[in-house]
């Protein structure tokens, strides 16, 4: 097809999706449901489980966060706060932690919740979890204490387990009453909404439970829609289908936001964060000397890239958020200089440029993937580096992520790549920037041992100041190159009061979270 | 006759064979489900784990042969993303694309038919001219583009129908029309070619020098010979509506098998992807022997020996 023809469609195709999502406001249509107690959200991800001890991926929490609950949960500003544990102690050489269970707590299907549930609930996750299992093999095995005490002995101190609130407990005696396939059907939970119905492709439905302890949120009961086309979600909520609805698309936000009777929320969860990623164990590639990573940092305008791309929406950080432990104000991002990048570059030999793959994974799990790829590609091409962008389906990506840790690799890559946002900083750290990390192409032996003392101490004040100065090391070897950290943005009606709670997906809804004015 | 179904039924199972071998050999070339499910932090000893627990550490034959022996007894195996059995899940959408392939198949086939007939009827007409003018629109018009713009008009402006979901009769409007709009073109074009051949011949001229009325002339002398290609092509285009419906299913977020097959083949979810296609199979070769049929009753000449 000829390129004319080819923008013109794209074109007009942009312009249909910009209508949908500002037509105008019509009439309310009749036959409408109570307000006052009946929510419709749509989000764009359906779960793959409705069992919370199944839940691996951002969009199944969405759902089973409402009826699952975790054993600690953390406060807007990272402290740890109880949830089905009151309180627990962790040892003094940090392997091991004694949790003390709420009392009288039962779940949706009438069963109590005991000690005996949480080793139910951990040991499902190891079985039958592959993802979330990764997560619990520090655990060397579990003592339970009483019925509301239990006791989890570590392999190595473990500070990531409290942080990734422990586990979420299901019922082992509702288990042995209805079995494997009605217990993932069915599930129950003891959180303050239950689980009513899930029509596959469709829809699930919620109803509050009246047993819950302590604040009866305000909304009956809710619907969760699952709507993976952007555009279709939008006209949804402006048709007045819908009052709220998760992961609105970032070239829609100011539109919305201007339309009568609209309003939009933004959370910034800082997480994920695309990056680029660079293999450096291979010494015959120009980026292993940091000279060139550092060129690549300054030949990237991040700033422009934030406003035409992604209209201003996320956040540009240095590496970690200022509420995360170990934040530290005078590491920023790297400024827009290609003069400085063109400089480098010739310092380390390469006055011309060089040519490279640069790869980059389709997915969705953040917006405008294939734009960023292409302007970066653009910026490196204006300092004469020649970047061949290749464009993988995510599971190829992934796997050549994996990959990249040999020393003949050229690997260089848009990844997400985790720098805020995570559950602890030496979660993602370990995970991203450690030569053995799951999704490390980095290696640095000084960061390796910076790291692993970091996720050892216990202490709060010492991690901090360890984190801070493997974050140093990070940025100043340019390990990565953060380009965006992202911020969920909710639309709704007016009528709707939405404080959403932050985790680490983008479009976690809680209904408890919503009021109707 | 019946030795000449027995002898297609034996084609379609041979044909099924073929069918699941390629998609087994297929999807198992696009990875490795274990590169998805697990998370970044997972050691070789969690693959290996996970390939011994999904049975995909085996030689792809020995594979494909526990496949077709559980297949048989109707187990297609566990979804590795949904942790439930395949079949069930197929079940469910499927149920949800043969009730909107059905709304587009009749829409597209009375509006294609009575269009193309109309334009064949009249050519060069001003009909004629705008009947090909909306079958190339048809054809050629992207379905995600067609579907946001109905939404648009209908739902966001007018306010007349939902914009997405599963509901009654009202909620498979505007998805079938949009699932719809390519094969009414094609249907209508096919059968206004048809219907031009068959006008020239000599029995038409004869129906008319007889003394037979126009109107039976083009419904049932010229109609009749011309339908043969046409019953053909429905019958491809009926198998294609229940297949290849994903972009309509996404717009409208329509529980259709089209885009559960697609998300599994995503999340290299080899069981639902080989149950999906299985049953997608048997229906392709249902209709085939459906449209054979309707062969015979259109056509005397046309004899199963």
């Amino acid at each position: 097809m000829n390129w004319k023809a080819l923008s013109f469609i794209s074109a007009l195709c942009y312009a249909v999706t910009g209508w949908c999502a500002v037509g105008g406001l019509s009439a309310e249509k009749p036959g409408g449901i109570d307000r006052s107690r009946h929510v419709s959200i749509a989000v764009g991800q359906e779960p793959s489980s409705m069992d919370p001890s199944l839940s691996s991926m951002g969009g199944d929490y969405t759902v089973t966060d409402n009826y699952g609950e975790y054993l600690v949960y953390k406060t807007p500003d990272g402290e740890l706060t109880g949830g089905l544990a009151t309180s627990w102690e962790v040892a003094p050489d940090g392997k091991s932690i004694e949790f003390t269970l709420r009392q009288n707590v039962r779940f949706h299907s009438g069963d109590p919740m005991t000690a005996r549930d949480v080793v139910f609930s951990i040991e499902r996750i190891q079985s039958k979890n592959p993802t979330v299992r990764t997560r619990f093999k520090s655990i060397e095995r579990m003592e339970i204490l009483g019925d509301h005490r239990l006791r989890i002995l570590f392999k190595y101190p473990d500070v990531t387990f409290l942080a990734n609130r422990g586990a979420v407990v299901v019922s082992r005696s509702y288990y042995d009453h209805v079995g494997e396939d009605e217990f993932v059907r069915k599930p129950v939970g003891t959180g303050p909404y239950r689980f009513v119905r899930h029509v596959p492709g469709e829809y699930v439905d919620l109803e509050r439970h009246d047993g819950y302890r302590g604040v009866v949120p305000p909304v009956k009961t809710a619907r969760f829609y699952f709507i993976p086309e952007d555009a279709t979600r939008v006209a949804k909520l402006i048709a007045k289908e819908v009052d709220l609805i998760g992961n609105c698309p970032y070239a829609n936000v100011s539109r919305v936001a201007g339309t009568a009777g609209l309003k939009v929320v933004k959370l910034a969860v800082n997480h994920p964060t695309p990056s680029i990623i660079f293999a450096n164990r291979n010494p015959n590639t120009p980026w292993s000397d940091q000279r060139v990573r550092r060129a690549i940092a300054y030949a990237v305008d991040r700033e422009t890239m934030r406003e035409k791309i992604f209209k201003g929406i996320p956040n540009l950080l240095g590496f970690l958020a200022p509420y995360e432990l170990g934040y530290d104000p005078d590491v920023k991002p790297y400024p827009y200089d290609p003069q400085r990048a063109r400089s480098l570059l010739a310092e380390a030999g390469y006055p011309n440029g060089f040519e490279m793959d640069l790869y980059w994974g389709i997915t969705g799990r953040w917006p405008m993937v294939r734009e960023t790829a292409e302007a970066i590609a653009a910026y490196l091409g204006a300092v004469g580096i020649k970047a061949n962008l290749i464009g993988e389906e995510w599971g190829a990506a992934y796997a050549r992520v994996r990959g990249a840790k040999k020393e003949t690799s050229k690997y260089v890559g848009v990844f997400g790549g985790g720098v805020a946002g995570g559950p602890d900083p030496t979660y993602t750290m370990d995970l991203f920037f450690s030569s053995d990390g799951g999704m490390s192409v980095y290696s640095n032996p000084e960061l390796d041992r910076m790291i692993l003392e970091a996720r050892g101490t216990v202490d709060g004040a010492k991690r901090a100041e360890l984190i801070k100065r493997a974050v140093r090391i990070i940025h100043d070897e340019v390990a990565n190159i953060p380009i965006m950290s992202m911020v969920s943005v909710y639309a709704m009606r007016n009528n709707i009061s939405f404080t959403p709670t932050k985790n680490h997906n983008m479009d976690l809804v809680l209904v408890k979270d919503i009021l109707v004015e | 006759m019946a030795k000449y179904f027995l002898k297609r039924l034996f084609a379609g199972v041979v044909c099924l064979l073929g069918v699941t071998l390629i998609v087994f050999i297929a999807v198992r070339a696009t990875g490795d489900p274990a590169d998805i499910l697990l998370p970044e932090d997972a050691t070789s000893e969690d693959f290996a784990r996970l390939r011994a627990e999904l049975g995909i550490d085996k030689p792809i034959h020995v594979q494909y042969v526990i496949f077709l022996e559980r297949a048989a007894r109707g187990d297609f195996g566990r979804s590795t993303r949904f942790n439930r059995p395949a079949m069930e899940l197929v079940k469910g959408r499927l149920a949800a694309s043969l009730q909107l392939a059905s709304m587009a198949f009749v829409l597209s086939t009375l509006l294609g038919i009575v269009a193309g007939v109309l334009s064949a009827r009249s050519r060069g007409s001003v009909i004629d001219t705008f009947v090909k003018g909306c079958s190339l629109i048809g054809q050629s018009i992207p379905s995600f583009w067609l579907g946001l713009t109905l939404i648009l008009v209908f739902s966001v402006w007018l306010n007349l129908l939902p914009t997405s979901g599963r509901g009654g009769l009202i909620s498979m409007i505007l998805p079938a029309l949009t699932l719809a709009a390519y094969s009414t073109a094609a249907v209508s074009r096919l059968t206004r070619s048809a219907m031009l051949n068959v006008l020239d011949s000599d029995y038409i001229r004869m129906a008319r020098l007889k003394g037979c009325n126009e109107r039976s002339v083009v419904w049932r002398h010229a109609l009749k010979n011309a339908a043969v290609p046409v019953v053909t092509m429905l019958g491809m285009q009926m198998a294609h509506l229940i297949g290849h419906g994903v972009i309509v299913e996404t717009v409208f977020a329509w529980p259709g098998i089209g885009k559960l097959i697609m998300d599994a083949v995503f999340a290299r979810d080899y069981s639902v992807v080989m149950a999906g296609v299985s049953v997608l199979s048997m229906v392709y070769i249902i209709i085939n022997v459906g449209v054979d049929i309707v062969y015979g009753v259109l056509d005397p000449q046309i004899r199963y020996e």
